[in-house]
């Protein structure tokens, strides 16, 4: 023991954690844990947890990395640990790219134990900190730079500020592995946004209790984990619904609590991170404690992300009380919480810049955060006045009385959160304020069954109280490991067993249908409309494109967090973003260039060879070939074949222009035909229409009038006019003023490119696209093709194009849905056959 | 002036009954119970122990001295009190 603790002299080892590593009973214990990490990892993989963080391909890497771990001596494990983490920090990123990472790294820990002054290594490390968000914002893009700072920083955002804290006050860690294997902490490189753990409560707690305590409570905090991430899917899939869909009270109400509600995807993965950091011998305190039970704002901020609460108080609230006692004679208290409550709002915003590359400053989080501390300030002063006065007089109360009284408090605070929680999820204040103001609409069934909701659920929780005060329930909750290993171990068997078709085929198929839902990882739409609003869903995706650990295979090749946001200059009309012309973006994982006239294309002649038919090509980001190659884009395949295999001595040439560019929609068509198109004497025009035709045409032209661009068309002008719609609306409110005249714009639209193409003698053609990500609406399919083909469209159709295929095959990545190489591949064969087939009506060629 | 341990560990155990377990029923309160870890004090009551300990004793806390590992139980309060009287 005392050879030990000359490698770790912090640490109080446990007798027990002692024992000899091929001692029976611990090879026992650890088999047994062996068994139950391997069927954790099985059910993750089964299930699709958490899929883009890498852990699922990297199961069987940290299982022999758990292995080898827990039979070296112990004075190697946190070297080995480090290790662990190094290796696949190199299997992830490559030797250049990784070196990087943990050169800056190692860096960073080197510099906090320079021989200088506390204050100069502050400042060292605020300067390198400064530079790496210049990369990180990509205001200097170097792609292994970038990369680390969007990769490393996560790893050091809170932990450096600790440890530095640590180190000014004096504890300075004798053994430098447990230092760097604090930095690379092995369970982090999978979760990027990961809990806020403490360096001391790190290395004091290594091994201060038996080894097959310390994995039980991992095994167990996993499973808990898991089953939060559960609860979250299945929430997602029966209960979450978007801002559009509130429409009275109920669903106001259904929206507010689903929004909180979905927190539990943060606790689960929370307890699944500090369940896998146990697993290597920490024996990490608690961070969550059924929040959604708290009774009133000081115990909801004592049980909600108790780590991030105990980083607070100790860098922050601790120190400032201590500075100010003196100055600050009343209210000290009050003082220094509002002090503390904005600097969590700060801490927040600076928690998702380092992961997501976003600075926010949106005011909704300076309410979100200045409401909360308020109350919490509040209550905290009561709670201060109360315990300072001699004289308070302790009445006795009835336990049914003090039973309705914690179950009212309960639902209150369950209720105020939920209105924060929704306000804080919302993408705008004016967004949640018009949803709110559909609160006003309800009838009076909807109001008695509100209020018989409520009142069931209070007696449930008296109820409840009553069972577990009688009952000795309490005990079996606060049960000790060895007590819960069978409830762990049969959840463990049970989802195991669920994950085999020969034995889920045999039971009900209510129980299959479950396992399905439970076992789709891929984030349904709400689920992204909830992502996209959510600040912890934003942390926990990362940056589209990117995945949220260093361990998911996207990491591999650098994305770009706006790969084409120099390659638009704006116009104060419809447009709004025109491509710059002769582009050549470097950086990219992919090539894109621009032609002279401002389109990803090849260069044409301004004027039309003799023999040549040119097809204007009418797109979003989609046919513009997002995230690929310029001539892997379906358009620039399609042309070569046509070119290849269609041409003759009359039709010499075929010219596909690709007027396509994101963000584009119906209405940047109108105008571009109107203005540019046919200036390059166009033969054919082909639009492509998608799934959701008018709700796009509607979000679209919502935007631009949010964005006060100058509307042009008188027909646009009087929509605006008759629906009364405000550029000071939220974007909700005006889409759902503008959706009446959906179909009547879109309508317009179609005339209008109809008018066009007729009076330029060119032939209209509409073409539909499948998404990798929709489902096609045959109704809308069928309405859109008839009606284009009563104006005169050639109809082009694209459904089925990507076969029996999974969509994951043929999407650039999981977040990123455009079509990959494959999938433009697919499209082309399918678009240059239809147009092979209509070559006669489309470019008035004589078969 | 150095105090007695016996005499710490009972002062601040009457401090602790009397201010913060007045409404506890039945808690009992030895000189191991957890205070901190065992959520009988937060944030706002450790610091009003800490005033206690300040007055009573005539020493000044620093704020990292503020945790568990000196505050958790009335043994621990009692020895950190003595150090610090210590110097």
């Amino acid at each position: 023991m005392d050879k030990i603790n000359n490698y770790f002299p912090l640490i109080s080892f446990n007798s027990e954690s002692q024992l000899a590593i091929f001692s029976p009973k611990r090879l026992r214990s650890f088999f047994l844990s062996l068994f139950q990490f391997v069927l954790v990892l099985f059910i993750v993989t089964k299930y699709n947890f958490e899929k883009s963080s890498g852990i699922i391909d990297y199961a069987p890497y940290v299982i022999l990395v758990f292995v080898v771990y827990s039979f070296i001596p112990i004075r190697f494990r946190p070297a080995f640990l480090f290790l662990s983490c190094v290796s696949l920090i190199y299997i992830a990123f490559g030797i250049l790219a990784g070196s990087f990472f943990i050169v800056i790294g190692l860096s960073l820990i080197f510099i906090s134990h320079l021989p200088i002054k506390f204050k100069y290594r502050v400042f060292i490390v605020l300067l390198l900190a400064l530079i790496l968000a210049l990369f990180r914002t990509e205001f200097i893009y170097l792609p292994w730079m970038t990369m680390t700072a969007m990769y490393m920083v996560p790893l050091f955002m809170f932990r450096l500020i600790i440890y530095l804290y640590e180190i000014k006050n004096g504890l300075i860690p004798l053994n430098k592995w447990q230092s760097v294997s604090y930095f690379f902490m092995f369970p982090n490189v999978f979760f990027l946004f990961f809990p806020i753990i403490d360096y001391k409560t790190y290395i004091k707690t290594f091994l201060d209790s038996p080894e097959i305590e310390i994995w039980q409570k991992g095994i167990r905090w996993m499973v808990r984990g898991l089953i939060h991430i559960m609860c979250y899917r299945l929430i997602c899939l029966n209960f979450l619904i978007g801002p559009a869909e509130v429409i009275d009270l109920p669903s106001l109400l259904q929206y507010m609590v689903v929004n909180y509600s979905l927190i539990v995807r943060l606790s689960g993965v929370f307890h699944f991170m500090v369940g896998l950091v146990c697993m290597f011998g920490f024996n990490l305190p608690q961070i969550f404690d059924n929040y959604f039970t708290a009774t009133s704002f000081v115990d909801l901020w004592r049980r909600i992300n108790i780590y991030w609460r105990n980083f607070v108080l100790k860098i922050f609230f601790y120190p400032i009380m201590f500075r100010y006692k003196k100055i600050v004679k009343k209210n000290l208290l009050a003082f220094t919480m509002m002090t503390v409550f904005f600097i969590t709002w700060i801490m927040h915003s600076y928690q998702l810049f380092w992961i997501t590359g976003v600075v926010s400053v949106r005011p909704i989080d300076v309410i979100f955060w200045m409401v909360i501390g308020t109350c919490i300030t509040a209550n905290s002063v009561i709670i201060e006045r109360r315990t300072l006065s001699e004289n308070r007089e302790i009445k006795e109360l009835s336990n049914l009385y003090k039973y309705f009284k914690k179950i009212i408090r309960i639902v209150g605070m369950f209720f105020f959160m939920s209105i924060m929680w929704s306000l804080w999820n919302t993408p705008t204040l004016a967004d949640w304020i018009f949803i709110v103001s559909k609160g006003k609409q309800f009838d009076s069934m909807q109001l008695i069954l509100i209020v018989c909701i409520l009142i069931a659920i209070i007696f449930l929780g008296v109820f409840v109280q009553i069972l577990i005060k009688n009952h000795n329930i309490k005990k079996l909750l606060i049960a000790k490991p060895h007590d819960t290993l069978l409830l762990t171990f049969s959840t463990l068997l049970i989802l195991t067993s669920f994950s085999f078709i020969e034995i889920r085929s045999k039971l009900p198929a209510s129980i299959q249908k479950l396992y399905s839902n439970l076992s789709d990882g891929s984030p349904n739409k709400l689920e992204k409309t909830a992502a996209e609003a959510g600040y912890y869903d934003k942390l926990i995706e990362g940056d589209e494109g990117n995945t949220i650990g260093i361990g998911g295979k996207s990491v591999k090749k650098m994305v770009k967090k706006n790969p084409y946001v120099n390659a638009y200059f704006y116009q104060n009309n419809i447009v709004n973003r025109r491509m710059k012309p002769n582009l050549n973006i470097i950086g990219l994982d992919h090539n894109f260039q621009s032609n002279s006239f401002g389109i990803r294309d090849k260069e044409y002649l301004y004027k039309k060879p003799q023999g040549t038919k040119r097809l204007a090509l009418l797109g979003s980001s989609y046919q513009m070939g997002s995230g690929v190659d310029n001539d892997e884009v379906f358009e620039a395949i399609a042309e070569e074949k046509m070119n290849r295999e269609l041409t003759d001595s009359i039709n010499k040439k075929f010219e596909i222009f690709n007027f396509a560019a994101g963000g584009y929609y119906l209405l940047q068509h109108i105008e571009l035909i109107n203005t540019t198109v046919f200036q390059y004497d166009m033969d054919a025009v082909a639009y492509f229409a998608h799934t959701d035709e008018r709700g796009k045409v509607i979000k679209d032209f919502a935007l631009i009038i949010k964005k006060e661009l100058p509307l042009k068309y008188p027909f646009l002008e009087n929509i605006v006019k008759e629906s009364g719609v405000k550029p000071y609306m939220s974007m909700l409110q005006i889409k759902e003023m503008l959706t009446p005249y959906s179909d009547t714009i879109m309508k317009w639209g179609y005339i209008e490119i109809a008018k066009q193409c007729k009076k330029n003698n060119a032939i209209p053609v509409w073409v539909f696209m499948e998404t990798t990500t929709e489902f096609v609406d045959l109704k809308e399919f069928n309405e859109l093709k008839e009606y284009a083909e009563s104006l005169g469209f050639v109809t082009i159709d694209l459904r089925d194009t990507y076969g029996k295929l999974d969509r994951n095959e043929i999407r650039i990545s999981e977040l990123n849905t455009h079509p990959n190489v494959l999938g433009h591949r697919l499209i082309a064969e399918k678009f240059y056959k239809e147009l092979k087939i209509k070559k006669s009506l489309i470019f008035r060629v004589e078969e | 002036m150095s105090s007695n341990v016996n005499e710490i560990k009972e002062t601040v155990r009457e401090f602790v009954k009397n201010r913060f377990l007045k409404n506890s029923d039945g808690l009992e309160l030895t000189y191991s119970t957890p205070l901190i870890s065992g959520g009988i004090i937060d944030s706002i009551l450790t610091m009003q122990l800490v005033v206690f300990l300040e007055q009573t004793y005539s020493f000044e806390f620093q704020a990292h001295e503020v945790d568990k590992d000196n505050l958790d139980t009335i043994e621990i309060i009692a020895a950190f009190v003595v150090k610090k009287q210590n110097g």
